[in-house]
């Protein structure tokens, strides 16, 4: 309970700088800080496969990545500055808010569900392979056919635009 | 407080957060920095009813967080892939630039 | 030949007026202006009509029964039928023989004297059609099928006298006759239904059924109807206004003066030979039903007083006039009279022998006046011609034979014997002198003015300069003289007393050489010889020298004084129909006009603009309602549209906001609804 009361307010505010901060830069950087709290968050939670899993993934690879696509394009700076954009800043808080009073009012009827188990729940990492590749098999299989998908297309959209085909003669 | 309500709380919280990013930020880039924190605050619940529910044999909670994750990242890569080619075509980042479709 | 044609009699016998009616209509569509077809095909179907009625004539020579048949039923009312069909016997016979003979040397004059007319093809159709119709009339063997033909004929006689229908004064000549004609048509066809509702029957010889034969007749007779009379006296007096409309008996004869403004070989066909002697032939089909009930019939009596009556007025009135055309027409009224009379006293062979020589030298003197106008370039005034008898030789000698059948002049001419013979029954008639007296004043009244213009036309000195280079005819107008003129003397050898054989024909005894005939008639035959001599006489002594002047006045108007110019002006027979009948007519039109352009005119104005005017109102409507309704409509939309549409900006993070604000509304109003 204790890492968990430390841990919350330190994962919301880093949240919160990711979505203020003007710099686009250091926002992706406080991203990054979110995912990785978050990911210390898995720890104490004892799901450690999955805490491992965000470390790398999040942490290593979609918040590298976000940070890479910044420095290609380099976006100015004061076009971010939301506190000068108070129109946009209500019109996203009116539309975000209902959104939070709802699930809060939904996480108010969990109030005194789920009492503080003692037990550890680590689960060992034979047992998720197990799972994984037996229970989830097509899953697993979907998901990489989609990663494939995701791959290549990645690779055709982000390459030079007015090259149908690389020869070696042209090159 | 439950140890529960309080991770859903977070979870909601930081969901709201993300959901904020989508509809303020105006360089798409900063758009997908709140995607991902919506879907983390998703993956917080999951891991949230895993922990303090019942237990389950079929290990639903990692699973799901598990493709959660993996899909996210692709979702991240395809998302980016298509910034950088429209950044090509235009110059910016600007969203609200991009209102060719508009009626 | 006699006997392998009598079977085919029945069909051969309709061919008589349906070819030259089928010529007619073939030229009626004809694009051949020039006529040379026309008068070729009117001319081939006339010859044609003409063999298959002589034949016909030689098929009925021998007396026997008449022979009617082919009736063919028209319509039917109910289990009524109405019959039509053709008779044959010696009547219809020689009128069918003596219309297509004459009629066929017209057509070929006129080849001759119409050559120059533009609308010569025409000429010949209307021609045509006149022929087959007037075939008709005297073929028919029902009353119904002879009404018809008989109003054909005048149709026929309407085109022709209009055929310079430019000219105003023929256009209303052609307009007088059909109207005066139609006064008798009328009651021709009040008569007509009479008796078809008396004895339910129209057909002439029906096997016993007809309307002429004993039944019918016996019927007729003994019902009474209005004033005493039977019903066939008072249908046949009907019938006879009907014949003096079409024969121009007084008072219903104004229109036969005027009709000489038609051509010249119309005036000869229709006017004298044939559509003005479709009344006497009708007065003599009909005979016995005029006759019936015996002795002195009311309407017998009728008609020989009129004939009598129109005789002696038309010859009086031919004495005075100017025109050679028109005392030709005041001839044939006169002449017509005589018919009539004959009909009247019970001598219906006569008057019929008087009407097929009449038809062959009235024919033959209108020819030769038609050649004489033809040859003075137009002058038809009698004063100013003279002395045409040696430039003009031949013409001479036609008209001479003509006029001398007409006047009478003895023993050679069959007009000498057919009148005689009329005399002969008008003594001889149990009513009285009257009709006597008449006729025979008449007869010489006509010695007198054919004489007259005899002498002022063809002796003496020329009058006019213009006439003084006459030419004569060619021979295709001459050749029809010739033979027309054979025709008026040989026709005698038929009609004297020695051998009466027409008579006997027509009354359907056989004809008895009997040479002895002469001396029983004698003091009659003796009394004509005296008419003829002093008419021609008397003519002789007024008009032998006749002034070099042509302006200068008729010699007999000085002696006649005011009568003469009342017989000039045809006894003033005009006048008296304009002022009391056309007069009231006239203002009675003019009244009616005025009531329409004043009433009727102003009230379709209204209603004109009652029309218009809903119509403006309902386009007005249209306009400005619903077009106007649906056009700010349609913009409505587009603007509504355009303004809904802006609300697609185009910009993701606005279509995300929608989208958070909406699902978030959505599961408020979800959580709500379940908490109720």
């Amino acid at each position: 309970m204790i890492p968990l009361l430390i841990l919350t307010p330190l994962i919301l505010l880093a949240a919160l700088g990711a979505v203020w901060k003007a710099r686009p830069v250091h926002a992706a950087l406080l991203l990054a800080l979110t995912l990785a709290l978050n990911a210390i968050l898995y720890l104490v939670l004892s799901a450690d496969f999955i805490g491992l899993i965000q470390f790398m993934v999040y942490v290593g690879a979609v918040a590298v990545l976000i940070v890479f696509s910044l420095l290609i394009t380099r976006p100015g700076d004061e076009a971010e500055e939301i506190a000068r954009r108070p129109r946009s800043l209500v019109t996203g808080l009116a539309c975000s808010l209902p959104v939070l009073a709802v699930m809060l009012f939904i996480v108010s009827r969990f109030e005194n569900a789920g009492q503080a188990v003692a037990d550890a729940r680590s689960v060992s990492i034979e047992q998720l392979g197990t799972t994984l590749f037996t229970t989830h098999a097509p899953a697993v299989m979907a998901v990489g056919v989609l990663l494939t998908a995701v791959m290549i297309g990645a690779a055709l959209f982000a390459r030079e635009p007015g090259k149908k085909t690389q020869t070696p003669s042209d090159s | 407080m439950t140890p529960l309500a309080m991770l859903l709380t977070l979870s909601s919280l930081m969901f709201t957060l993300g959901l904020l990013a989508v509809l303020t930020r105006r360089n798409a880039i900063l758009v997908l920095v709140g995607i991902e924190l919506m879907l983390n605050a998703a993956n917080i619940n999951f891991i949230g009813f895993w922990r303090y529910g019942p237990s389950d044999p079929a290990l639903t909670g990692p699973m799901f967080v598990l493709f959660s994750i993996a899909i996210a990242a692709a979702e991240a890569a395809v998302g980016l892939a298509i910034i950088l080619m429209v950044f090509r075509h235009t110059r910016s980042t600007d969203l609200n630039k991009l209102d060719s479709l508009h009626g | 030949m006699v006997e392998t044609l009598t079977p085919h009699l029945p069909n051969l016998l309709w061919w008589v007026p349906l070819l030259p009616l089928i010529a007619g209509g073939i030229i009626a569509f004809l694009p051949d202006a020039r006529g040379r077809i026309a008068s070729k095909l009117a001319s081939g179907a006339l010859f044609v009509s003409c063999l298959i009625a002589l034949a016909a004539l030689a098929c009925s020579l021998t007396p026997k029964e008449v022979e009617a048949f082919a009736p063919l039923t028209w319509f039917t009312f109910g289990d009524v039928a109405l019959k039509v069909g053709l008779l044959l016997d010696p009547l219809s016979a020689s009128m069918a023989a003596m219309v297509t003979f004459v009629a066929l040397w017209i057509f070929i004059y006129s080849t001759g004297y119409m050559a120059d007319e533009k609308r010569f093809g025409r000429f010949f159709g209307f021609l045509s059609l006149f022929c087959g119709a007037m075939l008709m009339v005297v073929l028919s063997n029902s009353l119904l099928l002879l009404f018809m033909a008989w109003e054909l004929v005048g149709l026929a006689s309407y085109l022709l006298i209009g055929f310079y229908f430019e000219k105003p004064s023929a256009a209303a000549a052609a307009q007088k006759a059909f109207i005066t004609t139609r006064v008798g048509d009328m009651a021709f066809f009040l008569g007509m239904i009479w008796l078809y509702s008396q004895t339910g029957t129209l057909l002439f010889y029906d096997g016993g059924n007809g309307l002429l034969e004993s039944g019918a007749l016996a019927s007729l007779a003994g019902t009474a109807t209005i004033g005493g009379l039977s019903v066939s006296a008072a249908a046949g007096l009907l019938l006879l206004v009907g014949a003096m409309g079409k024969s121009g008996q007084v008072p219903l004869h104004t229109w036969l003066p005027d009709a000489m403004e038609g051509p010249t070989p119309v005036s000869a066909l229709i006017h004298a030979a044939t559509m003005v002697a479709a009344g006497v032939f009708m007065v003599a089909r009909t005979h016995p039903i005029f006759a019936n009930g015996g002795g002195l019939t009311v309407p017998l009596t009728a008609c020989a007083w009129v004939g009598g009556i129109t005789a002696l007025y038309a010859a009086l009135v031919a004495m005075a006039q100017t025109d050679f055309k028109r005392i030709l027409a005041y001839s044939t009224v006169s002449q017509l009279g005589f018919m009539m009379v004959a009909l009247g006293t019970d001598g219906v062979a006569a008057g019929m022998l008087h009407l097929i020589c009449h038809a062959f030298f009235k024919a033959l003197l209108f020819l030769s006046a038609g050649s004489v106008i033809h040859g003075c370039h137009g002058e038809q005034d009698i004063r100013k011609m003279g002395g045409l008898s040696k430039p003009m030789r031949r013409t001479f000698i036609a008209y001479a034979i003509g006029m001398m059948a007409l006047s009478g002049f003895p023993f050679l001419f069959s007009g000498f014997w057919s009148k005689e013979g009329i005399l002969h029954s008008a003594q001889t008639w149990a009513g009285g002198y009257g009709p006597f007296l008449l006729a025979a004043s008449a007869a010489l009244l006509t010695a007198f003015y054919m004489t007259r213009q005899a002498l002022l036309v063809f002796f003496g000195e020329p009058r006019k300069p213009g006439v003084h280079h006459p030419h004569e005819s060619p021979s295709v107008m001459l050749v029809p003289l010739y033979v027309l003129a054979a025709g008026a003397v040989l026709l005698s050898l038929i009609a004297t007393p020695i051998w009466p054989w027409f008579e006997k024909w027509i009354d359907g005894e056989s004809a008895v050489f009997d040479s002895g005939a002469l001396s029983h008639g004698l003091g009659l035959i003796a009394l004509s010889l005296g008419i003829v001599t002093v008419g021609v006489g008397a003519s002789w002594m007024i008009y032998r020298k006749p002034s070099e002047n042509s302006n200068a006045p008729d010699p007999l108007a000085g002696k006649l004084g005011p009568l003469w110019h009342f017989l000039e002006r045809a006894m003033g027979f005009d006048a008296l129909y304009e002022k009391a009948i056309i007069g009231p007519l006239a203002f009675f039109a003019g009244g009616v006009d005025m009531l329409e352009r004043m009433l009727f005119v102003p009230l379709m104005g209204m209603a004109e603009g009652l029309i218009k005017g809903f119509g403006r109102l309902t386009g007005a409507t249209d306009e400005s309602g619903i077009n106007r309704g649906f056009n700010s409509l349609c913009s409505e939309l587009k603007n509504r549209a355009a303004s809904a549409s802006r609300s697609q900006s185009g910009r993701p993070q606005a279509y995300l906001r929608s989208i958070g604000l909406g699902m978030s509304v959505l599961l408020i109003l979800y959580f709500w609804l379940s908490a109720r």
